[in-house]
């Protein structure tokens, strides 16, 4: 497992499967990464309106509330949101449908975890 | 009637050397009185030589030439009566293929302006023909009105143009029916190109007509069943489409967590690993691998649920204690919706019902309030009212909107949008089937925000032959009743 510097920022977890939300926390430590999770859009939005500051968002698509495509409209309408990197992590299976959302990258579940950590690694960015 | 009279000229020896000859259209006729009156001047001249001649060599050559001439008029005659038959033996054939064809044929004199008509094409106009004048005029004037203008324009036509012409137009009989007939006429020309005669035929096509207009009918009829039949295939494709994509994205959430869990203790090696996350990511696995298993029996229950299969093994049942098992079984689901159950029961409700069928109907009413009533206390009520048990299950969710309430039973059908909540969204369309082969009702009530109230109601069904037994505890006593 490669490590990188503790003092990073987070990367913030969005999945409304609470085992998901684990094993994408017990994955991301282990290669060294802080963990912050949120069970939907609007509990991620929340969390960001009140400053926390993500190196990258893992984002599922089928939630309740606040989906993945909701989040990220609102997230790119906010100037001091927009350029957070977004990784869009989803079993969904329509290909055009997620295109749509503008995310840095699109990961389809399932997936091994080399693939998951490189996507990561490459998309996180470590401010100042 | 004498259809047969006159006989064809292929039946006698004479007949058929003779006839043939006599038919030929270049035959001159005024060659053949020639003949004729030259063979009699002969036959003449011969009679008066003999008168020339002594005694008995008059006798002799009088009596032989009265035979030769005898003999002579009786062929000419005998072929003339052959022929004669023969013509009228023409002409009956001639009526009857066009009785037969619904085909009359008429012949218009110009110059003299006489037509004349044949016997079928009275029989067609339902005219009789000693009291119809036939004439052009006359004929008009029994062709429909709406057709007349167009009739009389195309003859005219064909009278400048010189050309043969044919069309369709109604007529309308004495009685007052109306016939479709299909006529066609050409003009016979003198040496100097006028017209000099016309004649034609016009057919009886009414049945025809209306065959077509029947198959045309019938034809536009299937095209439609067709469309519509393609639209329902087409629906009923998209939306296994649909659910295919949804299943396919129900299997794919725990596969993922699954590998993700392996993977990384394989990474990390047994060494690396404390007790405490090993235990934590086994409990995952397991989870994950159970909720795999769920998902594909779900799967397969569509099939099995189908409303052609559905047959219910009716035992007696307290719905009571079925709801009490679910409840103990879905513990785990309960707490981490974050849910809380609060079950409302005055005794046993027993009815004589499917006991598998109502575990379904119940775990399924339950998943949906945890699901969409997360993290709020859920409801539920069993009770007997006058021969009829009746559960509610409560929840405090998202709710559905009035006009989603009936729509939600159907098959593929979800009230909150495919985006928002992944789920097959059968279960409440299986519930429905379930509760319907019992002959009971389900429906739903509810408001956006303010959470959905479900409502099943079974009648306790028929009991068996030897009265109802005390509600059995295991499976096997069904036995009993078989």
């Amino acid at each position: 497992m490669t490590n990188t510097s503790d003092d990073g920022p987070p990367i913030l977890v969005v999945d409304d499967d609470e085992d998901t939300r684990k094993t994408l926390r017990m994955v991301l430590e282990a290669a060294g990464y802080e963990v912050c999770e949120a069970r939907d859009g609007a509990r991620a939005l929340e969390s960001l309106r009140e400053g926390m500051r993500p190196g990258l968002i893992l984002l599922d698509l089928m939630m309740p509330v606040v989906n993945g495509w909701e989040f990220r409209e609102q997230q790119l309408a906010d100037p001091a949101l927009a350029d957070i990197p977004v990784v869009v992590l989803s079993a969904y299976g329509d290909v055009q449908r997620t295109e749509t959302i503008r995310a840095d990258a699109y990961l389809g579940k399932p997936l091994p975890l080399n693939t998951l950590l490189s996507a990561v690694r490459c998309h996180f960015r470590r401010r100042r | 009637m004498d259809t047969q009279s006159g006989k064809s000229y292929h039946q006698t020896w004479l007949g058929r050397w003779l006839v043939p000859k006599l038919l030929k259209r270049d035959i001159s006729w005024m060659g053949v009185r020639l003949c004729a009156i030259a063979a009699g001047l002969g036959l003449l001249f011969a009679f008066l030589l003999s008168l020339a001649l002594p005694g008995e060599g008059r006798q002799v050559y009088l009596a032989s030439s009265a035979l030769v001439s005898a003999a002579v008029m009786a062929i000419v005659f005998w072929g003339l009566s052959t022929l004669i038959e023969h013509l009228r033996w023409n002409r009956t054939q001639l009526e009857e293929s066009q009785r037969l064809a619904h085909l009359g044929s008429w012949e218009w004199d110009i110059v003299r302006n006489v037509v004349t008509w044949s016997a079928e094409l009275y029989r067609i106009y339902g005219l009789d023909p000693n009291r119809f004048g036939a004439s052009y005029e006359a004929f008009l004037d029994r062709v429909h009105e709406d057709d007349r203008e167009r009739i009389h324009s195309v003859i005219s036509a064909s009278m400048q143009g010189l050309q043969p012409f044919e069309f369709h137009h109604r007529i309308v009989t004495p009685r007052g029916t109306v016939r479709i007939l299909h006529g066609r006429g050409q003009l016979v020309l003198d040496r100097r190109n006028r017209p000099m005669r016309m004649m034609g035929t016009a057919q009886d096509v009414t049945e025809q007509q209306e065959a077509k207009r029947l198959i045309a009918e019938a034809r536009d009829a299937l095209e439609q069943r067709v469309a519509e039949r393609t639209a329902e295939l087409s629906a009923a494709l998209r939306t296994r489409d649909e659910f295919l994509s949804i299943a396919a994205h129900e299997l794919r959430t725990p596969l993922s967590t699954l590998q993700l869990q392996i993977e990384l203790l394989l990474a990390k090696g047994m060494a690396a690993t404390s007790t405490l996350e090993l235990e934590q990511a086994v409990s995952i696995i397991s989870r994950q691998v159970q909720h795999l298993a769920a998902r594909v029996d779900g799967l397969l229950e569509l099939s099995r649920f189908s409303p052609d299969l559905m047959q219910l093994k009716r035992e007696a049942v307290d719905l009571a204690g079925v709801v009490d098992d679910v409840l103990v079984r879905s513990a785990a689901p309960i707490e981490r919706a974050h849910c809380t159950v609060e079950l409302d029961v005055d005794g046993p409700v027993v009815g004589y019902w499917d006991r598998s069928g109502l575990e379904h109907v119940v775990t399924n009413l339950l998943s949906n309030a945890l699901k969409y009533g997360a993290g709020e206390p859920i409801d539920i009520r069993v009770e007997m009212q006058s021969d009829v048990a009746r559960l509610v299950v409560r929840d405090r969710g998202i709710g559905i909107a009035e006009q989603d309430l009936d729509r939600i039973f159907e098959r593929f059908e979800r009230a909150a949008s495919v985006r928002h909540y992944s789920g097959y969204g059968v279960g409440l369309y299986l519930v429905r089937q379930l509760v319907e082969a019992h002959g009971g009702t389900v429906f739903a009530s509810s408001a956006p925000g303010q959470g959905a109230t479900f409502v099943v109601e079974l009648p306790t069904g028929e009991t068996p032959a030897d009265g109802m037994t005390e509600p059995a505890s295991t499976r096997g006593s069904h036995d009993e009743h078989e």
